[in-house]
């Protein structure tokens, strides 16, 4: 099939297998690795990308489900370098470590701050339920989201 | 493979035409992906009606709730959280997997995928719901969910036939408070062990007027406990020696249809469960 | 100091938020084949026949191996360095499996998708043997091996001698331990280049041993050393995952025969599956202890199920009898241990090699004495934890100023555990339903190979020719932030920012043969090898600067990334001043070397508490409150510690609670995420860290310890011990999940 659709912004048209995942697109096609593959089956999260501005799994969404939608990877966050909000709490708040649940773990937070601009800690921890983190006990994660959603919140204040 | 992505249910119709056995619907693709990369299934036509808009849809009216094919958990949950009748479907929404399965799973996919741990099963027993199928020459059809689930992983779904939305009748339940409560693997993220759904309408009293529980991921298909509907009428939710009843006969009902091997945690578990269920029924009287 | 005790993020903290950093499997080379592997369907056979037609019909397809068409030369995946004397056990595709999962083909081809594909149409045919899935079935003489005794090996070991039973109060506690997996969120992967005209093999792998897996591809290919390099990548976790050989060397010898770059990437099933796991664990602890709760004797009967291939269990069961030295007196130890084999999964490394399991049988031994005893917990272990100027008694080396006194007394107070306990006994009277309990885990554990064997580190320091530092070590960062602590202690000593040093990771063309990063031995040596480096390199500064400038050596010092003179204010000459006259005018870089000897081995402990309710109407734990206590000496980056430790918490109240690994009737294991339920956000509390640093050691770097290993120490202990003190049980098979409580409590109700 012909598909049409959006990733990061960016317009494309992709000859692609109907049941091609969402995550072989992005990794091989489009080279974007910030996608990770942990478990191929929704249990991990590293694979979460936003779709239509929701969380989903890479993983699990297939080219069929894709005509005219807008992808959202972590390499849409960042540019040239320059990391946005989120990504620089979780460097500064040292919620790192070996980063492979990071980018998915980031969208799932940026797909909770863009629709609760003041998520309560409980909000967070639910928002972030389906990516596992093994290196940490999630605490520094889960402060990297409020400080982004404070910050956020600040940001937003000083435009006013 | 072909991909057929329909923009109105005539097209649709016209797309399922082409089926043959080995054709397939895909919702969310949430159970999809995983079955068909383990070769379970390997379509000739895939078929997307995500481009249909009344699909997407979940609508309350006065004689019937109607969730459309392609409404997620997530959508469905946001429109029922308020609606005490159908609040059960909305519980049973909100916790299904985690908030990326959320955002993609259907009712509907739920049902065909007809898993007996599947949440939608015993809320969708609970109302009496009816899938509503599209075929091949247009015409539709409503089929009770207890007919259309025919076994674990089995539908009576015929090739060129597809489910387009579940719907219920709001009559019965007018006036009803419902809850589901299901118990996992672990607290949040995990497939229902066992999961039990309750409407229930209360008299001028305060007592039950009338009762239905539903009990899924037990059996192959969810079992209603009409003893324990019987026990309930005429008394109170706040009833402490109705709740030790209730969750005799529930434990009861999960012995005799449990499997052996997870016979003794599951029925022993019918405690906790019987007592969520009931709390969040009185936390909603 | 300036740097150490600063928190700071690992040093690739900005290109992992980004999702620019690339690990093994983001890896494309020009021309590359992509490996799906074939395992073994049976428990336990011969292979009869390969039939590849349908797989080589494939379009895209380059080769299919199996065991028919390629060497039968063997290796053993444990060996990571020369003086080792294992047996090879493992044929890259065998033609006798041992376990599902087991290796029987591969197929190389175009893409993923092409590989995965024909690899379903490689058809095996199999003779079926009988098998064994574990120590009922081997202990019952079924023969899952052929030509092996069901207990392939046992130790025993007595240190003291045997007391007088006078008087003396036994207390016998049996533990079993299910299977782990290490869940790192990043399979295994590796990708090999191959270069056939120089008959040259680049293997880029995260892996904790560069070198270790250099010697062993390299003795199985019969290539000289120097012709196999070994690149360590950005590795997404290891928890002792990636530290034995299964990839390797199938994908080297596939990229050796094709003569082109080869990639294979482990899927979750295989990872969980066809890697490696913690293996089953049963144990009997028999103490005895005089009636005010002293320590006498210590007896431990462990069974450990080696899986499929032994590879690491001999050294492993060995490992154990040294643990209960690192924390408690023991004055008569007596330990047997076996090792039986299975067709399950191959046990190998994990997360504190045993210590673990160890500190599980010690701590519930501890906390049933402390109940037969009528003396509280944290007493009875007060009263037997080692102290500081003790020795391990096991290996004679002395234990410094190791804290874990000051960690139990420090966290009994910070917890509240008095006031807890009165508490959930309040709580628990009135509640029909919910029952609370505290626990105390307490645990030791090393920083280094000594004295197993002499460890050392070799560190290479140079400054380039703008001043900043390159520095050569053998390093693999887990992701756990070493690449910061090393670039940390050097900058410290060197008086300069920490960006401003580069240090690469192993690669066997460029840095020094090490051991490799494991033991816990990566700060403690490796950063000591590091501080040296860069003293000598301080040194060779300040030498260059005096010869230079002529000016007095003494005089001189460094501050703020220049050279400065006592004698004359208006001397600043900077790094990069020197190391460009050094070039010009010496005709030499200013560079310097360290090898660093270690001998020593001090205690390093940790005491985690945990406080917990557990629904005794549906048999869950929520662990409301937590603490975990380290005896770590000076911490180099204490965020990164903290986020270490409570990552261990998150395992360690997995292995208490949830995670396990089963073996179906028909020798299937869990292959799925879906069923081995790890930790996630939702079910953790807010893990406080209590970092106590007064127990400096004496070669580590500025004073300090270990801290991957021995973080997981006391998490499980502790949790077991609340969920048994909510309960009154005493509970002997983890983990404490849903289904083992509501047994119990059937139990309890029906007797």
């Amino acid at each position: 099939m012909t598909l049409h659709f959006f990733v990061n912004k960016r317009p494309i048209v992709l000859e692609t297998s109907p049941d091609r995942r969402l995550l072989d697109i992005l990794r091989e096609d489009l080279h974007l690795t910030g996608v990770k593959e942990g478990c191929a089956e929704g249990e991990c999260g590293a694979c979460t990308v936003l779709l239509d501005d929701q969380a989903v799994h890479a993983c699990l969404t297939i080219a069929a489900q894709l005509e005219g939608c807008r992808v959202t990877t972590i390499e849409g966050l960042a540019e040239l370098g320059e990391l946005d909000i989120l990504q620089t709490c979780f460097v500064e708040e040292i919620a790192i470590q070996c980063g492979f649940c990071t980018t998915g773990m980031i969208m799932s937070a940026k797909a909770l701050l863009m629709r609760n601009s003041h998520p309560k800690e409980e909000e967070i921890r639910l928002a972030l339920s389906g990516n596992i983190c093994r290196c940490s006990g999630y605490v520094q994660i889960v402060k990297a989201v409020q400080r982004a959603a404070e910050e956020l919140e600040a940001k937003r204040t000083c435009a006013v | 493979m072909r991909c057929l992505m329909p923009r109105t249910l005539e097209e649709m119709a016209d797309a399922l035409s082409g089926f043959t056995e080995k054709s397939k619907v895909i919702a969310g693709g949430t159970d999809y992906v995983i079955q068909a990369r383990r070769g379970k299934f390997d379509p000739d036509i895939l078929l997307y009606p995500g481009m249909i808009p009344a699909l997407h849809k979940v609508r309350r009216g006065e004689r019937e709730l109607r969730v459309g094919a392609m409404a997620t958990m997530q959508e469905i949950s946001r429109a029922l959280e308020g609606d005490p009748a159908f609040r059960a479907i909305a519980d049973a929404a909100s916790d299904v997997g985690s908030p990326q399965i959320r955002n993609k799973a259907t009712m509907a996919g739920n049902l065909c995928n007809a898993s007996p741990a599947g949440d939608m099963l015993p809320v969708s027993w609970l109302y009496d719901a009816e899938v509503e199928l599209l075929c091949a020459d247009g015409s539709i059809c409503l089929v009770p969910v207890s007919e259309f689930i025919v076994g674990p992983q089995k539908t009576a779904l015929k090739p060129g036939q597809a489910v387009i939305s579940v719907v219920m009748n709001c009559g019965p339940w007018d006036g009803f408070i419902s809850a589901f409560k299901k118990i996992g693997s672990r607290e949040r993220v995990s497939i229902s062990r066992e999961g039990m759904a309750a409407c229930v309408r209360l008299g001028k009293d305060g007592a039950i007027a009338q009762a239905r529980l539903t009990l899924g991921a037990v059996a192959s298909t969810p079992l209603r406990i009409p003893e324990a509907e019987v026990l309930m009428e005429g008394r109170h939710l706040e009833d402490g020696e109705l709740l030790a009843d209730v969750t005799k006969v529930v434990a009861r009902t999960i012995h005799d249809h449990c499997r052996p091997a997870n016979r003794q945690y599951k029925t022993e578990a019918a405690r906790g469960l019987t007592a969520d269920l009931f709390t969040l029924l009185r936390e909603r009287i | 100091m300036k740097l150490i005790g600063k928190d700071k993020p690992i040093h690739d903290a900005r290109g992992k938020a980004a999702g620019f950093v690339k690990y093994a499997g983001d890896v494309t080379l020009p021309n590359m084949a992509y490996i799906a592997l074939v395992h073994s369907t049976i428990p336990h056979g011969c292979v009869k026949e390969v039939r590849t037609e349908r797989a080589l019909g494939v379009p895209g397809v380059y080769g299919v191996f199996h065991c028919f068409n390629t060497t039968a030369r063997t290796y053993n995946r444990y060996r990571s360095n020369f003086a080792q004397n294992l047996p090879g056990e493992e044929r890259v595709f065998t033609d006798y499996v041992r376990f599902v999962g087991d290796r029987v083909a591969a197929v190389a081809a175009c893409d993923q998708e092409t590989a995965d594909k024909a690899a379903r149409l490689v058809e095996v045919t199999y003779e079926e043997l009988p098998f064994s899935i574990g120590f009922d079935d081997t202990l019952s003489g079924r023969n899952c091996l052929a030509g092996e005794r069901p207990v392939r090996d046992e130790f025993f070991t007595e240190i003291g001698t045997q007391p007088d039973d006078d008087g003396l109060i036994e207390v016998t506690t049996v533990s079993e331990m299910p299977r782990l997996h290490h869940a790192t969120m990043e399979p295994h992967a590796c990708v090999v280049d191959c270069d056939p005209y120089q008959q040259q093999l680049t293997v880029y792998s995260p892996n904790q041993a560069v070198h270790g897996i250099r010697l062993v591809l390299a003795d199985f290919l019969e290539m000289p050393y120097h012709r196999v390099r070994v690149v360590k990548t950005t590795m997404g976790g290891s928890f002792g995952a990636k530290q034995e050989w299964f990839l390797e060397p199938a994908a080297a010898l596939i990229a050796k025969t094709l003569g082109r770059p080869v990639k294979l990437v482990y899927s979750r099933e295989e990872a969980m599956v066809c890697s490696v796991v913690r293996g089953a664990m049963r144990g009997e602890v028999r103490s005895k202890f005089k009636p005010d709760g002293t320590l006498i004797s210590l007896s431990m009967d462990v069974l450990l199920d080696a899986g499929a291939y032994i590879g690491n269990a001999a050294d492993y069961i060995r490992a154990l009898s040294g643990k209960p030295f690192r924390c408690y007196r023991i004055p008569y130890f007596r330990f047997c241990g076996r090792v039986i084999s299975s067709n399950t999964p191959v046990s190998g490394a994990f997360r504190s090699w045993s210590a673990a399991e160890e500190a599980i049988m010690m701590e519930r031994n501890f906390d049933e004495a402390a109940r037969q005893l009528g003396i509280e917990r944290i007493e009875l272990r007060l009263k037997n934890v080692l102290l500081s100027g003790e020795a391990d008694r096991k290996s004679g080396v002395p234990l410094e100023n190791i804290r874990v006194r000051d960690a139990l007394e420090q966290g009994r107070t910070s917890f509240r555990w008095d006031e807890l306990v009165q508490a959930d006994r309040a709580f628990n009277e009135s509640s029909p339903r919910y029952r609370r309990g505290v626990g105390v885990g307490c645990g030791g554990h090393g920083n280094t190979y000594y004295p197993r064997f002499n460890d050392y580190g070799e560190g290479r320091l140079g400054l380039n020719e703008d001043g900043t530092v390159q520095a050569t070590l053998t390093l693999h960062d887990h992701g756990c932030g070493t690449v910061t602590a090393m670039r940390m202690i050097i900058a410290e000593v060197l008086d300069i920012p920490d960006t401003s040093v580069y240090l690469a990771e192993g690669d066997t063309a460029v840095t020094p043969v090490d051991y490799g990063c494991f033991a816990s031995r990566t700060t403690f040596v490796l950063g000591r090898t590091a501080y040296d480096a860069a003293t000598a390199l301080r040194d060779e500064i300040l030498d260059r600067t005096a010869e230079l400038f002529s000016l007095t050596r003494g005089s001189l010092r460094l501050e703020n990334g220049a050279v400065r003179c006592r004698d004359d204010e208006c001397v600043n000459i900077t790094l990069e001043q020197l190391a460009q006259a050094s070039m010009l005018k010496l005709k030499r870089n200013v560079c310097a070397q360290a090898q660093f000897n270690n001998t020593s081995n001090p205690g390093v402990t940790g005491v985690h508490f945990a406080h917990v309710e557990v629904d005794t109407w549906t048999g869950f734990t929520k662990v409301l409150d937590y603490l975990a206590v380290q005896d770590i000496g000076q911490p180099i980056n204490p965020a990164m510690c903290a986020a270490q430790i409570q990552g261990a918490a998150q395992m360690g109240c997995g292995a208490a609670l949830r995670e396990k690994m089963t073996i179906g009737k028909d020798g299937r294991c869990t292959e799925s995420l879906s069923k081995y339920h790890l930790f996630l956000a939702t079910d953790l509390p807010d893990i406080r860290v209590l970092l106590l640093s007064d127990g400096r050691s004496e070669e580590g770097p500025f004073g300090a310890k270990s801290i991957g290993e021995i973080s997981y120490v006391p998490a499980a202990p502790a949790v077991c011990g609340a969920v048994n003190d909510a309960l009154e049980s005493a509970l002997g098979t983890l983990p404490y999940d849903p289904d083992c409580i509501l047994k119990y409590l059937a139990e309890e109700r029906d007797s």
